[in-house]
């Protein structure tokens, strides 16, 4: 049973989390010498991974060459980002979990870094990633999963790949995703490849440059770096009947992902994203039936669970990012 | 392809307007004095191709909910927009006319224009069925009430 001040408490959580965890903007430059000229490399090498993704460049360029400046496209483009992303999740949570049980979904979900990072990285393409795959979950139309699937790869080719493969793992519809997330990459490459001025570097040249950073980032603090990928969802899925092949599976990939981008609660978190959502599906399943969610041997109720949401942390590189903008850098 | 495209027309709609009401809501900004930074001196507001844009806009914005619930309102409301973008396109190719002559009409604004129409009034066409259908429905009680098409419930 689910109780019913569950929507009020939800009501009032999000904006308590908002002003706990801030925003902040990041990519501003980059962003504005992208979309003065989307189809020219003008970056430096060590950012030209960026052209990897041109969704989000290739809207905001739109809009300024409809007369906008590059502030008033940034915030329209990012301000869109986050009314889609709102809407697809009020939408994804109403068919997962039923009217009833949404409000439930949302507390559920803010014990994950997911609103924590949506918020922290205003400038990259998150926003309309995450909307595009929970709206990808709430289609059984083949020919929209395959152009979400599209739109997808376009906003970030890595980490939608890594979505859909999750998706596919955990849910299945192989086919239209695997067409679109064709379609998808020709696309990218196409632009990268044919339509740029010369060919960027790519997200594998980053890698190689800070392989060595990375690696030693994670041997010497490997429990903050563990902590920071789910934060407080860590205990929804350390119950028994959440761990299956294809879960272990996708956190594996997840993790691999996370190494490889140096970014361990970002990048971990929106390639988990399809885990998180079968995880709040199962919980609010056990809180609609037994009032409760089972965690170490004992019943905990909703009021409990919401309090989850206020211990997140993120690991940025070397820096690890707490609420109100405390932020403090891990030593060597 | 009709049916799916009746389904996700409330999210073309949206995404039409998300790529258009932006720079329109900039232009009429400037034109109210509310962004002065980019002040053009034109007059205020006479602007025959803002005011169809303001009007195309406003219909496919008030088609939403509409197009959610398949009201046949709702497709009339688009087209409504697509007479007024069709007067836009027809405004603004009366002035290339007299300023640059006949070679505008093949001006790639022009064409993308008339061809964006064409793709509109094709689906409206298509999708036309599915506004009527649900009326018919209705009346036999065949279609669940408690899960419209297009709410957060429906699954397209």
């Amino acid at each position: 049973m689910i109780p019913r001040w569950a929507a009020v408490q939800a009501a009032l959580m999000l904006p308590a989390l908002v002003w706990l965890y801030g925003w902040r903007t990041i990519d501003t430059v980059e962003w504005r010498t992208i979309t003065a000229a989307p189809f020219s490399v003008t970056l430096d090498p060590g950012q030209q991974f960026l052209y990897g993704s041109p969704f989000i460049f290739l809207v905001g360029s739109y809009y300024q060459r409809q007369g906008l400046d590059f502030v008033a496209a940034f915030i329209v483009v990012h301000g869109l980002g986050l009314a889609c992303f709102g809407y697809a999740l009020f939408r994804c949570l109403t068919l997962l979990c039923s009217t009833s049980g949404r409000a439930a979904g949302v507390i559920v979900l803010a014990g994950s870094p997911l609103l924590f990072v949506v918020l922290t990285w205003v400038g990259k393409s998150d926003t309309y990633l995450l909307a595009f795959y929970l709206l990808l979950v709430t289609t059984r139309s083949r020919l929209t999963m395959a152009i979400l699937s599209v739109l997808m790869i376009a906003c970030h080719r890595e980490l939608a790949l890594a979505m859909l493969t999750a998706h596919v793992l955990l849910r299945g519809s192989v086919a239209p995703i695997a067409i679109g997330a064709a379609i998808g990459i020709a696309g990218t490459l196409a632009y990268t490849r044919v339509l740029l001025t010369s060919v960027p570097a790519s997200r594998l040249d980053f890698l190689m440059a800070h392989a060595r950073e990375v690696v030693r980032g994670v041997i010497a603090h490997p429990a903050i770096h563990v902590a920071a990928t789910l934060g407080p969802f860590w205990i929804y899925l350390c119950r028994p009947a959440a761990f299956t092949v294809a879960r272990v599976a996708v956190l594996g990939m997840a993790a691999v992902l996370a190494c490889f981008a140096y970014d361990f609660t970002r990048v971990f978190i929106i390639a988990a994203t399809p885990l998180l959502l079968v995880l709040t599906e199962d919980v609010v399943a056990e809180l609609r039936e037994c009032g409760g969610v089972r965690l170490f041997g004992r019943p905990v109720g909703l009021g409990a669970l919401s309090l989850l949401a206020v211990l997140q942390l993120q690991v940025m590189g070397a820096k690890v990012l707490w609420v109100r903008g405390f932020e403090w850098t891990l030593a060597r | 392809m009709s049916r799916w495209l009746a389904d996700h027309l409330s999210w073309f709609v949206c995404a039409w307007l998300a790529l258009w009401a932006p720079p329109l809501l900039f232009t009429m900004g400037v034109d109210f004095g509310l962004i002065t930074e980019a002040a053009s001196g034109f007059p205020v507001f006479t602007d025959v191709t803002v005011i169809t844009s303001a009007i195309q806009l406003t219909l496919m914005a008030a088609s939403i909910r509409g197009l959610a619930s398949r009201q046949p309102r709702a497709w009339r409301l688009l087209v409504g927009a697509l007479a007024a973008w069709g007067a836009h396109t027809v405004w603004l190719m009366q002035v290339r006319l007299r300023l640059d002559g006949v070679r505008t009409l093949a001006a790639p604004e022009t064409l993308l224009s008339l061809g964006g129409m064409t793709v509109a009034a094709v689906v409206l066409i298509s999708v036309r069925g599915h506004f009527r259908e649900r009326r018919s429905l209705d009346a036999r009680g065949h279609e669940d009430p408690r899960v419209a098409p297009g709410s957060p419930a429906h699954v397209p």
